[in-house]
């Protein structure tokens, strides 16, 4: 056996500096990308005048605010446009990376995300019910209500499929996503094809994720669910580790996994349920983030999740800017540029050495 | 700490697999649980780590009811070593080792000195701190199993549930996990395939059948040939000397007359 040290071993300490390094970068480009959106689009504005504009606004008796320096019109592209749609990137990419690291770990399934509880599915039939029928006739709710309520429903008829004898069982819970996801696509299938050709755009619109029609007011519910997202997956960090080994391992680290599970469930969908229901089914981020942060500084949950968090962030806010820009005046909606831009990058990431330590050899 | 089995009876999906178990095990002493497959070992064991409610009985560490404890006071008294660990998402010796610390600290935050400490202490117990960097997932079956020892010795739990603990093992290992094992003083439960070291480590033997306590006493009054061939259906003798006896096993003599296997039927055997 190895001879006697005064030190502990501490195998874990260079990859929280790691960790702490690239949060620090990514904080860093959050800020950056934020002010950069704002100053991108049809209304000249100056990156300087972004974030004069924004921190005029949230800080009163500004100088620059009332001297003329900026326009009405400028104000108006950056205050009521711009920095909605940059936060909402940047919501939707942190919730969805969140939410596809727990749904992750909650069926410890590499191939887990997001929407495989049939969340986005169950979002879309609202919101396609909406489109094709109107408001009025489910009820008077608006598009992003109907969204969220299908996204709740969905996950809830998950939840109640594969509950068995008191406890979740993963392979339940995928199976039955699998299967209401494709019960749920049929109907809005039906919906699509069934309704006036001018409704269509709009249901591949919602389909495809966007996040054109943010407004302030729209970010109000997943900046709650993140921030609880957030909250409460920090509180559970160890217990997500436990819960990676096994159900009968966590047991007997004294974890209970069938209600943990319900428990990540629920914040899942809730992360899910209100993205979707205001940007629409925005694919990938949920599923790659979380991968990447996992190669860049291992499995453990404390150190993984704050990445995927930031870099969910990130991501999703650099691809609204291309989304915006590659081919402007025209807007290519945000799924397909996820799925351009990341899947080659997580293409060559996957193939690197750093990935085997991540699991990705076997 | 006393561990106390009162008429243990679990069933899986509706089936019974063990049947009115009771068995006492002193403090500090080591009791091994043998019998053959199937017999219900580890289920019964199961009910020890709460992986499993037994239907009807108690389970009782220091004369407190295991399943009426939160799970994480359930995990500070017993520990378990577990034949393997499934991480779809790896992790590395060092953080599997240190998960053992889950059940003492809180969900979230850094990990203490004092944490590290222990686990630096349970690796190099087991002999695994030159593994530490290394991903679970690359081990051997045996350097697996030791992991899981040192696991299990981090959570520093009064009694320690071993589920066939030598599996895997090379010979030098096997031996030096059980010397480890006796040498820690706690509670220990193990449910061993291997006779010989029942018979070497083990303060009691409790032998399982069908789900069964068949037999429950010091080792070489248990694992006598009468018992051995009721339980597992082979001829064993004993060897060596009286202080360091060894069994050796032989299959059952009477099973040459096995049945001849039938003939395949076809259509061909069809005689009008």
């Amino acid at each position: 056996m190895s001879s006697t040290s005064l030190t502990a071993v501490r195998p874990g300490r260079r990859l929280e500096r790691r960790t702490a390094a690239i949060c620090t970068v990514l904080a860093i480009a959050l800020v950056a990308l934020t002010v950069l959106s704002c100053a991108v689009g049809v209304v000249a504005v100056t990156p300087v005048q972004a974030a004069q504009t924004i921190i005029g606004h949230l800080l009163p008796g500004m100088p620059w605010m009332s001297d003329g320096s900026l326009t009405p019109l400028q104000d108006q592209a950056v205050w009521h446009f711009r920095l909605p749609r940059a936060l909402l990137a940047g919501f939707a990419g942190a919730g969805l990376a969140l939410a596809g690291a727990l749904m992750q770990v909650t069926v410890r399934n590499p191939l887990a995300e997001p929407y495989i509880l049939g969340v986005s599915s169950g979002a879309s039939v609202g919101a396609v019910a909406v489109i094709v029928w109107g408001s009025a006739a489910v009820g008077g709710l608006s598009l992003n209500i109907a969204a969220f309520i299908g996204a709740v429903l969905a996950c809830a008829c998950v939840a109640v499929m594969a509950q068995k004898d008191g406890a979740l069982s993963p392979t339940r819970m995928i199976l039955a996503g699998v299967a209401l996801g494709t019960l749920f696509s049929a109907i809005t299938s039906y919906l699509t094809i069934s309704t006036d050709a001018q409704n269509v755009v709009g249901v591949l619109f919602f389909l495809l994720g966007s996040v054109s029609a943010a407004t302030m007011s729209s970010l109000i519910g997943p900046a709650i669910a993140l921030a609880c997202g957030v909250i409460v997956a920090s509180f559970l960090a160890r217990s997500l580790n436990a819960l990676m080994t096994g159900d009968e391992s966590a047991t007997s680290l004294g974890v209970n996994p069938t209600r943990l599970r319900a428990l990540l469930l629920i914040l899942a969908s809730l992360l899910t349920g209100t993205v979707v229901s205001v940007a629409g089914g925005i694919g990938f981020v949920g599923l790659v983030i979380p991968h990447i942060a996992r190669i860049a500084v291992g499995a453990d949950h404390r150190r993984m999740l704050p990445l995927t968090v930031l870099g969910g962030a990130v991501f999703l806010m650099l691809a609204d800017l291309l989304a915006r820009t590659v081919a402007a005046p025209t807007e290519i909606p945000l799924g397909i540029l996820t799925a351009f831009v990341g899947a080659p990058f997580f293409l060559w990431l996957m193939r690197r050495n750093g990935a085997d330590r991540a699991g990705f050899g076997r | 700490m006393r561990v106390d089995l009162e008429d243990v009876t679990v069933a899986i999906s509706g089936k019974d697999i063990v049947h009115a178990a009771s068995l006492t095990v002193e403090s500090g002493s080591v009791v091994g649980l043998i019998g053959p497959n199937g017999s219900g070992k580890s289920t019964l064991l199961r009910t020890l780590y709460r992986a499993v409610r037994p239907r009807k009985g108690t389970v009782l560490v220091d004369g407190i009811d295991v399943h009426a404890l939160s799970a994480r006071e359930a995990a500070r008294t017993v520990a378990v070593m577990l034949q393997d660990p499934q991480t779809d998402f790896d992790l590395t010796v060092h953080e599997l080792v240190l998960l053992g610390r889950a059940p003492h600290r809180a969900s979230f935050g850094r990990d203490s000195a004092d944490d590290l400490r222990i686990v630096d202490d349970a690796m190099r117990r087991v002999g695994v701190t030159s593994l530490a960097d290394r991903m679970v997932a690359t081990l051997s079956g045996g350097q697996r199993q030791r992991v899981m020892l040192a696991r299990a010795l981090a959570q520093q739990a009064p009694v320690l549930v071993l589920d066939e603990p030598s599996n895997h093992l090379d010979i030098r290992h096997q031996l030096e996990l059980m010397t480890i094992v006796r040498g820690l003083g706690c509670t220990v439960i193990a449910a061993l395939h291997d006779l010989n070291l029942a018979l070497q480590y083990c303060d009691r033997v409790v032998v399982l059948v069908d789900g069964r306590i068949l037999a429950d006493g010091p080792p070489d009054a248990v694992l006598t040939g009468d018992v051995i061939r009721t339980a597992f259906a082979v001829e064993a003798r004993l060897l060596g000397e009286r202080e360091d006896p060894v069994l050796a096993f032989r299959a059952l003599s009477d099973r040459r007359t096995l049945t001849a296997p039938s003939r395949t039927r076809t259509e061909r055997d069809i005689r009008p």
